[in-house]
């Protein structure tokens, strides 16, 4: 329970610290560019794993290690975990509504649908991706919060 | 000058040859779940994870961090396979929920590149779909090959 609540503060807190809030949080919302053609969910679905942090945020939110996996249909929808290790507070199921894929750059997004955090349930999240190398430069954005890190996609 | 036109003949030998045996073992990740099962089966989202050996044995884990009494180690003890489709077989050798112990799992992967969709889970009288990623590593034998050129 105390664990619930200093990761909820943690959030909580580092959502009124403006200077945590990351550069790139632009980057995640699905944007379609101009001149590279239009937007649309990926023919194939995917699989997606990474693991993201935001260590710049204050308090427990700060030490989180997010683990995070999507799988993803054709149409877009699917369902996903999240979760780290030490604050199994932020433990939760996500549904995935809608996905959207510009060349190398992904964008997911949908709702936290269980958590062992009841609060976090019906949170939005958006999980936003750019393939270089076989590797996916990922950024979390959740609670307002954005968690950026690694993570390796499969079509 | 010997040993290279030793080496040389042997290289011509082993074109001839059949191809030489080889080694599959797999890496395979991926999640999974069954939204339509019925009660808390439907709640259930597994990440799993196998590690599996040339001869079909392996490990592996089932975790779901949301309901961890279902989190288990499994061990696996055959494997099929016809083309991109891989079937492997197990059972649950430890979990955090005891009744599970014992219940036979099977895994099941149409890999494509280091796909595997779908991916599913059979795993108490429920199928459980979704994606996942597969690793092949494939290692030919050439030890049988290397040898005679040495001795020779």
């Amino acid at each position: 329970m105390n664990s619930r609540r200093t990761f909820l503060a943690g959030l909580g807190a580092a959502a009124l610290v403006p200077a945590s809030l990351p550069a790139a949080l632009p980057a995640a919302l699905p944007v379609a560019l101009p001149g590279r053609g239009p937007c649309a969910p990926p023919a194939t679905g995917e699989y997606v794993v990474g693991v993201t942090s935001n260590p710049l945020l204050p308090g427990p939110a700060g030490e989180l290690v997010l683990r995070t996996w999507l799988s993803v249909a054709a149409d877009g929808t699917g369902f996903g975990i999240l979760t780290d290790r030490y604050g199994p507070g932020s433990s939760s199921h996500l549904a995935v509504q809608s996905a959207v894929r510009n060349g190398h750059n992904y964008t997911w997004q949908g709702v936290v649908t269980r958590s062992n955090e009841p609060l976090l349930v019906g949170q939005p999240f958006t999980l936003s991706a750019h393939v270089q190398g076989g590797i996916a430069s990922l950024d979390l954005v959740l609670m307002g919060q954005t968690f950026s890190g690694q993570g390796r996609i499969t079509d | 000058m010997t040993l290279a036109r030793n080496l040389l003949e042997c290289a011509e030998t082993a074109t001839l040859a059949p191809p030489p045996p080889q080694q599959e073992e797999q890496f395979v990740m991926g999640l999974v779940a069954d939204p339509d099962a019925p009660g808390p089966t439907g709640e259930l989202a597994f990440n799993v994870y196998a590690s599996i050996a040339d001869d079909g044995t392996g490990y592996g884990t089932l975790i779901d961090p949301v309901h961890p009494s279902y989190s288990s180690d499994l061990r696996f003890v055959s494997r099929q396979r016809q083309g991109p489709h891989y079937r492997w077989e197990g059972v649950v050798t430890r979990s955090n929920d005891p009744g599970l112990v014992g219940q036979p799992v099977v895994l099941l992967a149409t890999v494509h590149g280091d796909s595997a969709s779908p991916l599913e889970l059979v795993f108490l009288g429920h199928t459980f779909r979704g994606r996942g990623l597969v690793v092949i590593a494939i290692i030919a034998i050439l030890i049988g090959l290397l040898v005679p050129a040495i001795q020779k």
